[in-house]
């Protein structure tokens, strides 16, 4: 026994120091790789979390701001201004095809989506505020509202002395909010404009004809393409073009299915809408919308004309119009909301005599349709 | 290495009791979320029924309910499935009901009736209203009760 012991204790002396060496540099690997994989997991989850709450934020506030554009449609003429202080830097974007307005800060979130508010806005909008107008549209009784949406750098350059472009520049500012300033100027000579300091588009309103036809102004030619666009309104129809270098690129044009009249809704769409395909995206929206209040006049018309009040005075004299209007306007609307454009010009010249069939009632002391 | 075990082992531990305080905390802030919106959707239903061209008064008076109108409305959306499609995107899955008031306690009307088969909130908003029958040019006292489902 004595003798083993020596040995043993010979034998391991020498192995304790080199099995402490080989374990401290291994403990320290492990330490560090298992350090390393857990930080990176919570720098996962972090880098996550920030991407995830940056199109959650993106798409709260697209939703706040269909909240908002709901209830400024909702209410007539409205003027409303809202800040956008914290996506100053950032483009809300706006765009309608086949009957669907999308809208939202550009690449953030998911847009909102909105099937029945005709919406008319530039395509994008890079601005700390944003201003929202509403106003009726009437086809002869209201329909719905249109909302315009713009910004104050997005400037409105109208030419020509059309009595619309001194309802434009009385209608920019609103008597209630100060803050509600929409940037717009009358100028005679387009070539010898110049777009005010800070503006980020311009959008060019003719009423003469004769501003869109050779070059775009030099003065707007540093601007993106889709930073300029003109409308030009002629013989009943808006034109619309978009700056594509240094020349005009025609989108087409759109016939205004109007009665005409203070504050024309369907005037003022053409102005604000970026271009043909959002007008005519706006104006089926409506149209759709007009179908359906149609019936509901069709309806009360009918109980309109089977009451005691309609057989009172000269009354029954004066309500034997309505009868034929009440099935002539709805199917009218109904085909121009499904052939839009071909069918509208009937829908017009219906609405054109259901206005002066109300008329006559009002002025007879009947009670009107509306 | 037993060290390194206990020392995982608590880690994980504290790991696996964060997590659960985390998704507790991201649930309920969800759930106090979806109360606010179903809130905010509820008073955003109820101001486009009381502007809607289809049953607010003659020259925009505002609340302000057409009673010729109103019954109109509730024949064509009945009517018609398309035409309650279309309603659909208005007022999504809610109820809406005027109820008269004055003189005529017993008198409402259900407008439109889209509830959701498994809801998990149910919010009422209430608006009071004019009632006017144009016929005999009488105006009436009532409120619209919004019952929003989500």
């Amino acid at each position: 026994m004595n003798t083993v012991a020596p040995k043993r204790q010979g034998r391991f002396r020498p192995c304790r120091p080199k099995k402490g060496q080989m374990e401290m540099p291994f403990n320290w690997i492990y330490v560090l790789i298992a350090g390393g994989v857990i930080l990176l997991f919570f720098v996962g989850i972090v880098v996550k979390q920030k991407a995830s709450a940056a199109e959650q934020l993106g798409t709260e506030v697209n939703q706040i701001l269909s909240s908002i554009t709901s209830a400024a449609s909702s209410a007539e003429t409205t003027k409303v201004v809202i800040q956008l202080a914290g996506f100053a830097e950032e483009s809300l974007s706006f765009q309608c095809s086949d009957g669907v307005t999308k809208f939202g800060i550009l690449g953030k979130g998911k847009p909102a989506e909105d099937l029945v508010t005709p919406l008319f806005a530039p395509a994008l909008v890079q601005s700390g505020e944003l201003l929202l107008w509403s106003l009726p549209f009437h086809f002869p009784y209201k329909i719905t509202d249109f909302l315009y949406v713009t910004a104050p750098t997005v400037q409105y350059v109208l030419v020509g002395n059309d009595v619309h472009v001194q309802e434009f520049l009385k209608e920019a500012k609103s008597s209630e909010d100060a803050r509600f300033a929409i940037s717009v100027m009358r100028v005679d000579d387009i070539a010898a404009f110049s777009p005010s300091a800070g503006m980020k588009s311009v959008r060019i309103v003719d009423y003469t004809g004769q501003a869109i036809t050779g070059e775009v102004p030099s003065s707007l030619q540093v601007f993106d393409d889709v930073q300029v666009s003109a409308v030009v309104f002629q013989s009943g129809a808006a034109s619309f073009f978009q700056k594509k270098g240094a020349a005009w690129r025609s989108d087409g044009s759109s016939l205004l299915f109007t009665l005409g009249g203070e504050l024309d809704a369907v005037h003022f769409a053409a102005i604000f809408a970026q271009n043909k395909e959002m007008f005519d995206c706006g104006m089926t929206k409506a149209l759709q919308r007009a179908k359906h209040v149609s019936r509901v006049y069709a309806e009360k018309g009918k109980a309109l004309l089977a009451s005691p009040a309609a057989l009172e005075g000269t009354c029954p004299v004066t309500y034997s119009g309505l009868p034929e209007l009440l099935i002539v306007h709805p199917s009218a609307t109904l085909t121009c909301a499904e052939t839009y454009p071909l069918g509208c010009p009937d829908a017009v010249q219906s609405a054109g005599k259901l206005r002066a069939q109300n008329e006559l009632l009002f002025k007879g002391g009947c009670v009107p349709l509306y | 290495m037993t060290e390194t075990i206990a020392v995982m082992f608590i880690f994980f531990v504290l790991l696996f009791f964060g997590m659960i305080f985390y998704y507790r905390y991201v649930d309920a802030s969800i759930e106090g979320k979806m109360d606010e919106n179903a809130q905010r959707r509820a008073i955003e239903i109820a101001t486009r029924f009381i502007f809607l061209p289809e049953v607010q008064c003659s020259g925009s008076k505002t609340y302000c309910i057409d009673l010729l109108k109103l019954e109109a409305f509730q024949k064509v959306i009945a009517d018609d499935q398309h035409v309650d499609d279309y309603y659909y995107n208005l007022f999504a899955f809610a109820k809406i009901t005027v109820q008269e008031v004055y003189p005529n306690t017993q008198q409402s009307w259900v407008v439109y009736d889209k509830p959701k088969q498994k809801f998990t909130s149910q919010k009422s908003t209430y608006f009071s209203v004019a009632l006017h029958d144009p016929r005999t040019q009488e105006y009436r006292f009532g409120y619209v009760k919004m019952e929003v489902y989500s």
